[in-house]
């Protein structure tokens, strides 16, 4: 196991107003492994996930991407560094096809060539960006949809696109805000298979998943997260049978 | 059975995307229907056609006998049909209580925040700054304050964690009389096909197989699933 | 006691401005429509009540009634159903509401001018009979100051108690998501005609209140709106009670500064300043406020579903039809391509806010300032007077004004990193008007200014061809800017600006990048229009003036640089060929209907022969893809662990 892990979190905090959404959350996610936050509603998991991913400021703590501080980073420089993610509403752009959706987030791993396209040149990676697109159309099934504009598609296939267009990242950690929401059983299996082969490549997976069948079928370590701390972590088979874990999950809030 | 809300060759779609191609069933009154489908295969359509959002090309909609096709959506609800939208479900610029006030038309909102206490403290924040899946709670909120004699639930256990989902479907339960028609659209079989008393499964915008839930349980989905 | 009397003085002008934005206030809250025509429909009601008065000899009170009770509402009920209604179904984009009030705006000064005339008439029946009332320390408040303050006071405590009422509930559902609110079983389109009846009868008040203090002109009523802009920013189109202590405050203090006058250089612009106090403001509020409270959903701003893109078949050869517009003068006679040299000049100007609005999404109002200034700057290189330069020779000019241009549509992008939507259309909005203000309308700065077109294109022919290269050297840019990498960002950042930073695409620079190179386009442009027009002409690159262009864009399609050239061309042709103002009145009326053409005219237009041409659709089944048959869904791990978690529940 290398020395730090892909994504790690001290100490975060985060606020609104004086409501307090992240506590002093630490957290860490290795490569190779499937990690999961699972809390009941309104635990501030996706808010956790915003912080991570730098759509949000943080108010303390830190952030460390494969062992650097990339705390305050925004997160078009994040997810150039190789984080990516998908949000819990889709954050498709329904106006271009899904080829051309996953095309953006490939032809934009690195700033330059910016300039030369507005000036008429062409993009010097424009031809690994759309190997980059056609592998990951085909890896998700998406190839027949390609030409279609993705404001067409029903729900959950947008959900498929999103994956997609964060694997056009080239990522290394892949942040997933509830992806199996949304599909069908069909999906949902196909989905499964897929995180295991991301898994296997030695991508560090994140997901907040509400689903516990796909939970307990694919987590390789939970973090079970209510009103904004940690509770516990480790692996699902000794988690996810606690009964305070239990409490939360299950129980009414009081 | 009763009869509750009937569609007849119902076609409908978005602009030149035709979604539903002619589809016929019936939700009868005192029965939880289940419908299910893959992605795409027109469930929600079906549901925003009910509720008259969608714009029905041909065929026809009743609701207790009465013909409803070309009835405005607003009518419609006021005539017992209560409708909840998979997205937008919520006012997300109003506050919780502004939005529980919109939904109940001024009803008491206690027994909401009995069901869900998680909304109890965030009466006063906008609808917006709640996460999805307690967004969700609040639109579900219609069913405890003004639910009609037909409820069209599209996703209802989207984004809600398991201690809330089994809350949601003891909901559903206690809201199954014999005068009301439950028509759930959702992903997760295994749970509504404890409750649900007919499934009906579209596949590409038609209906592709109508049984009760027992001649699914258990072994593989028809091939219409597919 | 000259201070107390320069503070009320004052407080009768800062009253009419809180009047005024309250109102403006009040109908974005009850519509969700920042309705730029409000000034126009509060002009109309005073004419309507001066023509009742003076030339029917009405009685006042009963005049104010008809007007007030009768006319402003069903006008009010006319608006909804007939320019609203049809683009709140169809959740059209803030723009495109943003613009059909514009059409009502342009509907209604134009109805004006014909009827009554464009002068200005000082015999506006008052209300308020004309007295003083007088106040502790000897000093009077005129009596219509007092009952305007009243007005404001009382129309500012109905906002706030009124909106907390059910019925308050009610319409804010409405404004905010139409379709929901209907499946809560709301007749949105009472409520909805609610909302413009008050507005309306709101705009009526303001207006009659108005006329007597004010001089009742077409033109300065309507833009006394415009002016009080300010007002509601500060309030963040929220607080009613922001905005009645932003107006008072304003006015009072623009009394108070008109007392002082430095000498010396900054005199006159001190003067300037203190004269257009409520530009300033504008600017200086824009610049402190964060945020704005909008209402309507988060994406509001963006120009997304106004695009067309994929969702009809092209048609081929299209095309020839902006070409041959561009080609047919060539043929004219002398006269007729005098007049035909600002079409491409202008198709340039229309192209850049295609670039800024239709490509990444930007509303951008403030495209006149930049065409100004590049006039401006064009016309000082040419003749050797612009500081830092010597005498710039014949084409270079046209090269180098863009240029300088650029550096100020780089400031302005800046706002717009941050900004979004109604926020950024005011800003850019102010920015036009400050530009106006403080540089066109300055004698030092624009007197005597002569500019013709460089020497060696000095025939109308010659000049032309060169005004075709440019557009076409702006073709260029444009199609570098709208294929391929560049193109793909832009629209990511308009369809969901969360979506294109997760995946990696600079926003801020791209938006930098976007708003400096409509910058330099419209610059461009603008100094082609000066140029063909021999003359720099500040009413031609008038605040207005820019909302009509972003109007025609709209209108023509916003995101279609082939479109505007057409745009361009019939403006140009309809004011060539029909009394002046006509080609406004034109463009008003198909904004005012384009509840009923979604994407525009020429959208349409192509949408009515895609249909005629295909009756049948595609349907989803094309879309949705084949897959194998179903695998079972529960692993029996997962099985396991979902009865143990049930035999848990049940034990509890």
């Amino acid at each position: 196991m290398s020395a730090s892990p892909a994504l790690e979190a001290h100490a975060l905090c985060k606020r609104y107003n004086d409501v307090v959404i992240v506590d002093h959350v630490d957290f860490a996610a290795e490569a190779g492994r499937i990690t999961v936050i699972i809390g009941p509603n309104g635990a501030g998991k996706t808010t956790l996930f915003n912080c991570l991913s730098g759509v949000e400021t943080i108010d303390a703590g830190n952030v460390r991407h494969r062992g650097d501080d990339v705390t305050g980073w925004s997160s078009d420089a994040l997810s150039r560094r190789g984080l990516a993610r998908t949000f819990q509403r889709s954050s498709v752009f329904p106006t271009l096809t899904v080829a051309d959706n996953l095309c953006v987030c490939a032809e934009n791993r690195t700033r330059r060539g910016i300039m030369r396209g507005v000036i008429g040149l062409s993009d010097p990676a424009s031809r690994s960006s759309r190997q980059t697109v056609r592998r990951v159309l085909a890896e998700l099934g998406l190839t027949a949809l390609a030409d279609v504009p993705a404001g067409r598609l029903p729900t959950g296939t947008l959900r498929i696109v999103e994956v997609g267009r964060a694997l056009c990242a080239n990522p290394d950690t892949l942040l997933l805000d509830e992806p199996a929401s949304g599909l069908d059983d069909a999906e949902t299996e196909k989905f499964h298979q897929l995180l295991h082969r991301l898994a296997g490549r030695d991508l560090a997976v994140v997901m907040v998943e509400h689903d516990l069948e796909l939970v307990v079928d694919t987590a390789d370590v939970v973090y079970v997260m209510a009103e904004g701390r940690i509770v516990v972590s480790g692996p699902p088979s000794e988690v996810l049978i606690r009964a305070d874990v239990q409490t939360r999950l299950f129980g009414r809030p009081t | 059975m009763t009869s509750g809300l009937d569609v007849v060759g119902l076609r409908a779609g978005y602009g030149v995307v035709e979604a539903l191609h002619g589809v016929t069933l019936s939700f009868p009154l005192g029965s939880v229907v289940a419908l299910l489908g893959r992605n795409g295969a027109g469930k929600s359509t079906l549901l925003r056609t009910l509720a008259g959002i969608v714009p029905v090309s041909s065929g026809r909609i009743a609701w207790r006998g009465r013909d409803i096709t070309r009835v405005p959506p607003d009518q419609r609800v006021r005539a017992g049909l209560t409708t909840i939208p998979d997205d937008p479900n919520v006012f997300a610029g109003l506050s919780v209580a502004d939005n529980l006030g919109v939904f109940g038309h001024g009803a008491p909102t206690d027994t909401v925040f009995d069901v869900f206490p998680e909304l109890r403290d965030k009466k006063s924040q906008p609808a917006g700054t709640l996460s999805g899946g307690e967004r969700q709670m609040l639109a579900l909120a219609r069913l405890l304050l003004t639910p009609g004699e037909a409820l069209l639930l599209d996703e209802a256990s989207r984004g809600l964690a398991a201690g809330a989902i089994e809350r949601l479907y003891a909901v559903i339960g206690d809201l199954a009389t014999p005068e009301r028609a439950i028509v759930v659209v959702e992903q997760y079989h295994a749970d509504i096909l404890q409750r649900a008393d007919l499934v009906y499964v579209l596949a590409r915008g038609a209906v592709a197989w109508v049984g009760e839930p027992g001649e699914l349980k258990g072994g593989t989905l028809p091939a219409a699933f597919a | 006691m000259l201070m107390l009397e320069l503070a009320l003085a004052g407080l009768g002008i800062g009253a009419i401005a809180a009047l005024a934005g309250l109102g403006l206030l009040v109908t974005y809250r009850l519509t969700g429509v920042f309705n730029l025509a409000f000034g126009a429909i509060a002009m109309s009601a005073a004419y309507l009540q001066w023509q009742a008065v003076r030339v029917w000899h009405w009685p006042v009170a009963v005049a104010a009634v008809v007007v007030l009770l009768v006319v402003c509402p069903l006008f009010g009920v006319l608006l909804e159903r007939v320019v609203f209604r049809p683009l709140q179904r169809r959740a059209a984009a803030p723009a495109e509401r943003l613009v059909a009030s514009l059409g009502v705006f342009v509907v209604l000064l134009g109805v004006a001018v014909l009827v009554w005339g464009a002068q200005a008439r000082l015999d506006a029946p008052s209300l308020v009979p004309y007295r003083q009332l007088p106040l502790p320390g000897g000093v009077q408040l005129p009596l219509s100051t007092a009952v305007d303050l009243a007005v404001i006071l009382l129309v500012g405590v109905a906002l706030v108690l009124g909106l907390r009422t059910r019925l308050g509930q009610r319409v804010r559902a409405v404004v905010e998501q139409r379709e929901l609110a209907e499946l809560q079983g709301l007749d949105a389109n009472r409520v909805a005609a609610l909302g413009w009846v008050i507005g309306c009868v709101l705009a009526g008040v303001a207006g009659i209140l108005m006329a007597p203090t004010l001089r009742l002109e077409p033109y300065g009523l309507t833009l006394v709106m415009l002016e009080t802009m300010a007002v509601v920013v500060v309030a963040r189109l929220t607080s009613p009670f922001r905005a009645i202590l932003a107006g008072l405050v304003i006015g009072v203090s623009q009394a108070e500064l008109a007392r002082v006058h430095p000498t010396g250089h900054a005199g006159p612009l001190f003067d300037t300043l203190t004269s257009n106090l409520f530009v300033v403001a504008l600017l200086l509020a824009l610049l402190i406020v964060h945020r704005f409270d909008e209402t309507g959903s988060t994406d509001s701003g963006t120009t997304a579903r106004l695009t067309s893109r994929g969702a009809l078949t092209p048609i081929r050869g299209w095309w020839l039809v902006p070409a041959l517009t561009l080609a047919a003068p060539l043929l004219f006679n002398a006269e007729n391509r005098r007049l035909a040299l600002a079409v491409p000049a202008l198709a340039i100007v229309l192209v850049s806010i295609v670039v800024v609005s239709g490509y990444s999404g930007q509303i951008s109002l403030g495209q006149a300032g930049f065409a100004g200034l590049g006039a401006l700057f064009a016309a000082r290189l040419a003749a050797g007077t612009m500081p830092g330069f010597g005498h710039v020779p014949g084409v270079a000019v046209l090269a180098l004004a863009p240029l300088l241009v650029v550096p100020i549509g780089l400031l302005l992008g800046w706002p717009a990193i941050r900004r979004r939507g109604l926020f950024l259309a005011l800003t850019t909005f102010a920015f036009s008007v400050a530009v106006s203000r403080f540089v066109f309308d300055q004698p030092s700065v624009t007197s005597g200014l002569t500019i013709r077109p460089p020497h060696a294109f000095g025939t109308d022919n010659n000049f032309y061809v060169l005004e075709l290269l440019c557009l076409a050297g702006a073709f260029l840019l444009v199609r570098n800017l709208h294929n391929g990498r560049v193109g793909r960002a832009l629209v990511a950042v308009r369809d969901d600006e969360p979506g294109a930073l997760a995946s990696g695409v600079d926003v801020r620079r791209l938006k930098l990048l976007v708003f400096a190179a409509s910058a330099g386009l419209a610059a461009l442009g603008g100094a082609l229009l000066a140029m063909g027009s021999r003359a720099f002409d500040t009413s031609a690159f008038d605040p207005i003036r820019g909302l009509i262009w972003f109007a025609a864009v709209v209108v023509f399609g916003i995101d279609s640089a082939p479109g505007a050239v057409i745009g361009a061309g019939v403006l140009v042709a309809l004011d060539a060929g029909l009394p002046e103002g006509s080609s406004i009145l034109v463009i008003g009326v198909c904004a005012f209907l384009l509840g009923r053409m979604p994407g525009g005219l020429l959208h349409s237009v192509h949408r009515f022969i895609d249909h005629s041409l295909r009756r049948r659709g595609a349907s989803v089944r094309d879309l949705v893809p084949i897959a194998g048959p179903r695998p079972a869904r529960l692993t029996s791990a997962g099985r396991s662990v979902a009865l143990m978690m049930q035999r848990r529940t049940a034990a509890r």
